[in-house]
């Protein structure tokens, strides 16, 4: 029977399928994308089976785990004891540090790597090989990659976090990386995190490892895919941007798919009153009508999950390339074929239809019989008690959500005005039939004298079937509403950011690094005010430092109860180097105002972290910093607005995304909705017609009706956003410290106000004249 | 000597049954305190002006709408005591309906719009049942069209062998000819009258047209929610045609 039905309401279902295939395969996608994007071993370690390091400790903050050092004498003594283990050839303690090679004047590399410098024992865990000269044995000497163009003998200059440095490249290395001597290397990153076991040829990793972790108990011994949790930290930042990007889309797709098949089921039922009066007279139980709905829902939802997983994996691969190029993926992601983020994704489209469609079941299962008998299905009451507890809910749940808005910490504020969002348009499209009624009439206002039948008719088809009306605005107001929240975000806070950088430093010079991923030593130490970051270790986490001049030493209140201790307390901390120091706690700070966990001297970051890199230079003396390769020096307002660029980019690129995903979505929905609208109202056409209205004049009405409801679907849209926007610029004036005022992005708001209502006319006046020519045929 | 009638038990019974539509000063009368019982085995016709309240009383009678006061009982079931699943179950088992028109499902066959009562009661159709219904209203070869594809004397045929399928002591029909001329009419209720002399069962039906009211055993008239007047009954044959149309006109003018 359901079946059936499914079959004879081919177009109908047909949006609901496409719109829930288009949500299944954006979270098949995005699972899949996921779960490739797990933290790999690094290429670096490739010739090296078995790595012994240090314990991996979890960040407070969760954006990257950091592997605690030993210090350079413990490293050797384990090293040495590793190194006699049956099956060893050598066991090479293996150093990262910031170094970066000018050519031309110039920094080269990676902008972004503060980890590119090695020993050179280092190159053979990767097993890369020196294709000309000899290797780096004393200060002075560096080994280059071959891709610097470079040349054996050449003069250059070397940077690293104590500053510039002549060198001479003796030789090319046919790998990453810049190449200096073990004893400079040492001096660079007294602290070694990791000792890579290179084996005779024939040796069991497995055994080996077996025979390392007796040999060192206290440390970790990981071989293969385990070896992921040395990858750099820049790998695990990059990775969880990735994330949050795949969050948001796929938290997204979800919400829009049950909004979706929630108001194309709604509106169905809405027209099928009288045949479901029918099926009740002839004798089905309200049960089994609402299973026949609920069976409609499963049988759409299982094809649509399956359509949706094919273009999801299909989807997966072109995606990771292009989160690649926006900076959001490692280069090589390569696509995995897992079955389980599939699986899981069909899992949830079918759950989402299921979950779409009960409210609509359940109101299917309260047709009377009585219905089939009326001569026109005239609508029950507008609101149920169902419906005025979900809508006044998900008004609390956003008005709620969008107070929280307001005093998130800063990485939790777009997640939690979307959030608010999505609760606000839930209720909006559940409130509909209350708050669309009173728009109507005064819409209506202005045209109560006119002669013509246009007027009137549009006026009251909305009115009698308010339900109906609010089933074709809630797409409406989905689509816009997601259009402005997420374009007024990234306009707010791109005015908001550099506004209060721009203030908070108004006067001052900054010099910041060009090419480079910070300051070294030398720059810092010609003037100014600094900080330098570092990470350290305390307890069981690893926590993000920053050494300042002047300030008592702080702690983020999130990390003080990680580590469980008060003001006033001493705690015990490993730097970079591998060597301890007691810290006393000046003052705990609250969570989401500073960006770091800890605060403390910057000398003691000095001393433990010779390659620590200073992010800016306030104050900076421009004559002093002339020679100084890749330092640049500007103005607060340039400053605030270069700071702000890579932060408003990504913004634009989360906000773009999503746009374009919503909106292309939800106008699926609006199409299909108005379609659907047009189409059941065939008999109404019918009975038009033959009252003498011309086919013209139909057309006319159903654009003028659409065009009603986009109008006021988009006046709600715009409604449910302002909650969000206003808590999230209150947000933001709070920790910018500069007035914040509610930026909408007319350009894209309109845009997207226009298209929606192209695409709803279009959609309403070609199934208006289908409609119209089979009415007047038969 | 008296004869005492020994009560027949009746196949449905209302008893003080009234239906008030709405309330306060919109409120409307359409069944009022009306009493009325249906033999097993007959075919009553109710008549009456147009909103006297038979399809009223046709939809309370069937279970398909509740009564403001008052009991319908069938088959000595009293319907106001049962839920709605149960009611609804009651009547897929003992009760057909034909509507005067959207009595079929556009989306189904004719034979699946046969076979939905039995599928509702989850029993698997026996095809051979269904082609025999089919064929005892004379539609056969129209099994497979949609009911897009029949005409509205057709689609009618289909509604009454669908209400016929599972045998229910009690067939419901609301001017099951009030959209058709007269040789389809006439098919329509040789069908009825066939159930009630070829199976027992049991035929209440609501019209307009004298005519068909003649194929009754008994015509009820209604006016204002009321019994106005009655032909025929247990003990009589039904009046001729032009009888009926009189006594009509004279309800109409009063
Ligand atoms: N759903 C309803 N709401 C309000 N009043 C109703 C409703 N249904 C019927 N009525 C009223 O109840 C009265 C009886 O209606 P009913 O449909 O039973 O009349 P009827 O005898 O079948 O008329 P007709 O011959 O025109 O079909 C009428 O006055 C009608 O207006
Ligand atoms: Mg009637």
């Amino acid at each position: 029977m359901t079946l059936a039905s499914v079959r004879g309401r081919a177009v109908s279902l047909a949006g609901t399928f496409a719109g829930l295939a288009l949500g299944v395969a954006l979270i098949a996608m995005s699972l899949l994308v996921y779960a490739s994007a797990q933290p790999r071993p690094p290429e670096r370690l490739s010739a090296a089976p078995v790595v012994v390091h240090g314990p991996v400790l979890p960040d407070a903050s969760g954006i990257g785990d950091g592997v605690r050092p030993w210090s350079a004498d413990q490293a050797q003594a384990l090293a040495e004891r590793l190194a006699v283990l049956p099956g060893v050839a050598a066991a090479v303690p293996d150093r990262s540090f910031y170094a970066q090679l000018v050519v031309d004047g110039r920094p080269v590399g990676d902008p972004e790597d503060a980890g590119a410098g090695h020993g050179w024992p280092s190159a053979a865990l990767g097993a890369y090989p020196l294709t000309k000269g000899t290797a780096p044995d004393a200060d002075g000497e560096v080994a280059a990659g071959a891709a610097t163009g470079l040349a054996v003998g050449d003069r250059t200059t070397l940077l690293t976090g104590g500053g510039p440095a002549e060198v001479t490249v003796t030789g090319l290395v046919d790998g990453p990386g810049v190449y200096v001597s073990e004893q400079a290397a040492a001096r660079l990153s007294p602290g070694v995190a990791a000792i890579g076991l290179l084996l005779h040829p024939g040796a069991d990793p497995v055994a080996v490892a077996a025979a390392a972790r007796a040999a060192a108990p206290d440390a970790t011994v990981s071989t293969g895919d385990e070896r992921a949790a040395l990858e750099p930290a820049q790998a695990a930042k990059t990775r969880w941007l990735g994330t949050q990007l795949l969050i948001a889309m796929a938290s997204l797709a979800v919400f829009v798919t049950v909004f979706v098949v929630a108001s194309t089921f709604a509106l169905s039922t809405a027209q099928r009153r009288r045949e479901l009066g029918l099926l009740r007279t002839v004798g089905a139980t309200p049960r089994q009508i609402c299973r026949m709905v609920m069976g409609e829902a499963l049988l759409v939802g299982g094809a649509g999950g399956l359509a949706g997983a094919l273009l999801g994996v299909a989807a997966a691969v072109p995606a990771a390339r292009l989160l690649a190029d926006w900076g959001l993926a490692e280069p090589g992601l390569r696509i995995r074929p897992e079955p389980l983020p599939v699986l899981a994704a069909v899992l949830v489209g079918v759950g989402v239809a299921l979950t779409g469609a009960y409210a609509a079941a359940r109101r299917a299962a309260k047709v009377p019989p009585m219905a089939a008998l009326r001569e026109a299905s005239v609508e029950a009451k507008a609101m149920g008690l169902g419906r005025w507890l979900g809508g006044g809910g998900a008004l609390a749940l956003g008005g709620f959500l969008a107070v929280r808005t307001a005093t998130a910490a800063a990485e939790d504020r777009v997640n939690s005005a979307l959030f608010a969002a999505m609760a606000l348009t839930a209720a909006a499209a559940l409130l509909a039939p209350v708050l669309l009624p009173p728009l109507v009439r005064l819409a209506g206002l202005p045209l109560r004298g006119s002669r013509g039948a246009g007027a009137m008719l549009v006026r009251a088809e909305t009115l009698a079937a308010v339900r109906r009306t609010a089933a074709t605005a809630a797409p409406v107001i989905a689509t816009i509403g997601f259009a402005v929240l997420l374009s007024g975000m990234v306009a707010t806070m791109r005015e908001a950011y550099p506004a209060g950088q721009a203030a908070k430093l108004a006067g001052l010079t900054i010099a910041v690094p060009d090419g480079m991923p910070g300051l070294p030593a030398t720059a810092v130490t010609t003037g100014g005010r600094s900080v330098l970051p570092t990470r350290v270790y305390a307890g069981d986490v690893s926590v993000a430092a920053f050494g300042t001049t002047g300030g008592p030493t702080s702690v983020a209140a999130g990390t003080a109860d990680a580590l469980d201790i008060r003001v006033g307390d001493s705690v015990t901390v490993t730097f970079a180097d591998g060597l301890t120091e007691q810290l006393t706690i000046d003052k705990i700070t609250p969570d989401g105002q500073v960006d770091d966990d800890l605060i403390l001297p910057q000398e003691l970051v000095r001393q433990h972290d010779p390659s620590a890199l200073a992010p800016s230079l306030l104050g900076a003396d421009p004559t002093a910093l002339a020679g100084q390769p890749g330092v640049e020096v500007l103005d607060a307002k340039a400053y605030a607005e270069r700071e702000g660029a890579e932060d408003g980019r990504l913004l634009w690129l989360f906000a773009t995304v999503l746009i374009a995903l919503s909106v292309g979505y939800t106008g699926i929905a609006v199409a299909n909705t108005m379609a659907m609208s047009a189409d059941g109202r065939r008999p109404d056409l019918g009975v038009l017609r033959r009252a003498g209205a011309t086919t013209r004049q139909l057309l006319r009405y159903a654009a003028a009706e659409t065009l009603l409801v986009v109008v006021l679907g988009a006046g709600l849209g715009l409604a449910v956003t302002v909650p969000p926007l206003l808590g999230m610029a209150a947000g933001l004036e709070q920790e910018v410290g500069a007035p914040v005022t509610l930026r909408l992005h007319w350009p894209v708001t309109t845009a997207t106000m226009l298209a929606t209502a192209l695409l709803a006319i279009t959609a309403a006046v070609l199934a208006t004249r289908r409609a119209a020519r089979r009415a007047a045929s038969g | 000597m008296t004869i005492t009638q020994t009560p027949v038990a009746e196949a449905v019974r209302l008893t003080g049954a009234r239906r008030v539509y709405g309330g306060g000063d919109q409120a409307v009368v359409a069944l009022d305190d009306l009493t009325l019982g249906f033999a097993p085995g007959t075919f009553t016709a109710i008549m009456g002006p147009s909103g006297s309240g038979k399809s009223t009383l046709l939809q309370c009678a069937a279970g398909l709408d509740r009564l403001t006061a008052g009991t319908v009982h069938l088959g000595g079931v009293d319907l106001g005591a049962l839920n709605e699943q149960r009611r609804t179950v009651l009547r897929r088992d003992r009760i057909g309906f034909v509507f005067q028109a959207f009595n079929l499902v556009a989306s189904l066959t004719a034979a699946q719009n046969v076979e939905l009562p039995l599928r509702l009661a989850g029993r698997r159709p026996a095809a051979a049942a269904v082609r025999a219904a089919l064929a005892e209203v004379g539609l056969a070869d129209r099994a497979g069209h949609r009911p897009s594809e029949l005409s509205g004397g057709q689609q009618q045929r289909v509604a009454i062998a669908r209400a016929l399928i599972t045998r229910p002591e009690v067939v419901f029909a609301d001017e099951p000819t009030g959209a058709l001329d007269t040789a389809a009419s006439r098919e329509v209720l040789g069908l009825l009258r066939a159930a009630v002399d070829g199976h027992g069962q049991t035929v209440v039906m609501v019209t307009h047209d004298p005519v068909a009211a003649s194929y009754a055993d008994e015509v009820v008239f209604l006016r204002d929610g009321r019994i106005a007047d009655r032909l025929g009954g247990p003990a009589g044959l039904p009046g001729r045609a032009e009888q009926i149309a009189a006594l009509m006109t004279r309800l109409e003018q009063r």
